[in-house]
């Protein structure tokens, strides 16, 4: 299987090539606008075929760290070690995407339920679980880059 | 598509009015919800500036929302004094003379309040905010009782607040994913409600690109969101829509909001203080943003194929870093010593 270049790399030559060829043929903003929305989804798309397995699995293995430690300090009102209890069931039959996103989500489902019961609970838990939240906002924000409401008045 | 829609309104104007002419016709692009143009027209024997304004293809609406009650809203508002909004002219409920659900208007006059801030030197900033808030409280001044039956009206505050935060509660069981930080956000909200204020109309999309000025008067446009609720949404959406796309007239500040609010306002700062705005700020959105999801979730079905869609989906996720920050900078606000 070809590697590279990278997924990223092809993408920013794409990205390079459309500002390239295609800036200065209208000033038609229907046109402008376009452009720039492809150039911003391109962009985000780079990050993502860069990072986004890894990031899963990192932050679905932190997940599981948390809600561990909310269930021994007592803080679980029966959610978490049920969602938990299926996160362990759910072994990794493959790595492909789709199978490492099925985990994923099984893990953000957990997570959601650290979040409402830490709100409650404050204190040390609520940190932690805002440190799970902050994980997920950090690779959210690299994959917006330095995307702009393009279209916008 | 300009020519095929400009004479189409014109075919549709002349069934209606002596000696219609389309002289001008413009496209408005930008926005993200609507068709847009502007024209100038006569329409018997008088010079207009008018608006089309009507509904994308199914398949490309971004946010879907009644044209039938913002043209009841529109129509009642221009039958009460204060002039808040253009006038409307016509409304075509099934698209067969505009090719698409649509409504004419009067075109606003003014410069957008983002355009002025942009022009304007910040020490200007203080009387357009001064403006914006008079139009703010004037909207919020509007006696309900005048506007159509299309607006629906909670029967307490309370019911107000248990549905908007339950808006919030669909919008994370709407998500094609499960999503952690919309249920710490719609948490927060159950957890941290404000005191109550009357209940008034409420704009809905107050933001600076939909704030015309013009003489030192505002007006506003872009009514569709438009719903009866609490004051302080508007404030708290103004705030957050500012932080979002500058500049931002408060320079980040929202006490100086809420004091020119409060000037024109009979609500007082119990009521209206950066703490309410800042929770505002927040909960205004979960109608808007889902409304948003179900696009999403269409363009996932196959069943949207908009660009715009596409590109919003990744600008949600700034949306929710605002909320999460913010609620933790007014957690953080109102514990003593900052502790949680």
């Amino acid at each position: 299987m070809m590697t590279l270049p990278s997924s990223s790399h092809l993408i920013s030559v794409v990205r390079a090539e459309i500002t390239e060829t295609l800036s200065g043929i209208s000033e038609d903003p229907k046109v402008l606008n376009c452009l720039a929305m492809v150039d911003s989804m391109l962009a985000s798309i780079a990050i993502r075929c860069e990072h986004e397995i890894g990031w899963m699995i990192s932050e679905t293995n932190e997940i599981v760290d948390l809600a561990e430690a909310m269930i021994a300090d007592g803080r679980d009102d029966g959610r978490i070690a049920a969602g938990l209890a299926r996160l362990h069931d759910r072994a990794l039959a493959s790595f492909d995407i789709a199978a490492i996103r099925a985990r994923y989500h099984q893990a953000s489902a957990v997570l959601a339920d650290c979040a409402e019961l830490a709100l409650a609970a404050g204190g040390q838990i609520r940190s932690m679980v805002e440190q799970a939240l902050a994980t997920r906002l950090d690779h959210e924000r690299e994959i917006r880059g330095a995307l702009a409401f393009v279209g916008r008045g | 598509m300009t020519d095929d829609q400009r004479a189409r309104i014109e075919a549709y104007l002349a069934d209606r009015h002596r000696d219609v002419r389309i002289t001008r016709y413009s496209p408005i692009s930008g926005g993200y919800s609507r068709l847009m143009a502007e024209f100038d027209a006569e329409l018997d024997g008088q010079k207009r500036h008018l608006v089309w304004r009507g509904d994308p293809p199914a398949e490309r609406q971004i946010i879907v929302t009644s044209r039938q009650k913002e043209f009841a809203l529109l129509s009642a508002l221009s039958r009460l004094p204060g002039d808040l909004a253009g006038k409307v002219l016509h409304f075509d409920r099934d698209g067969s003379g505009l090719g698409t659900t649509s409504m004419i208007l009067e075109y606003v006059e003014g410069d957008q309040l983002m355009t002025l801030l942009k022009r304007t030197g910040q020490q200007r900033w203080p009387a357009l905010i001064g403006t914006t808030c008079a139009l703010a409280a004037a909207i919020h001044a509007t006696d309900i009782e005048a506007l159509p039956p299309e607006l629906e009206r909670p029967g307490s505050w309370s019911d107000y607040l248990d549905g908007a935060i339950d808006q919030w509660r669909q919008l994370e069981r709407e998500q094609v994913e499960p999503a952690p930080l919309l249920r710490y956000v719609t948490t927060w909200l159950d957890r941290n409600r404000p005191p109550p204020t009357p209940l008034c109309l409420v704009h809905g999309d107050f933001e600076s690109p939909n704030v015309l000025i013009d003489a030192g008067r505002a007006r506003a446009i872009d009514w569709e969101f438009a719903h009866i609720g609490d004051p302080r949404e508007d404030l708290g959406f103004f705030l957050a829509l500012a932080a979002l796309m500058p500049p931002d007239p408060t320079g980040g500040d929202p006490a100086e909001l809420c004091r020119h609010y409060l000037a024109h306002s009979h609500l007082d700062e119990d009521g209206v203080n950066p703490q309410t705005v800042g929770y505002f700020s927040i909960l205004a959105f979960g109608p808007m943003v889902r409304r948003l999801s179900g696009q999403v979730a269409d363009l996932i079905a196959g069943r949207n194929r908009s660009l715009q869609t596409a590109n919003l989906t990744v600008m949600v996720t700034a949306m929710v870093e605002g909320w999460v920050r913010l609620i933790q900078q007014l957690t953080t606000a109102t514990t003593p010593g900052g502790a949680r």
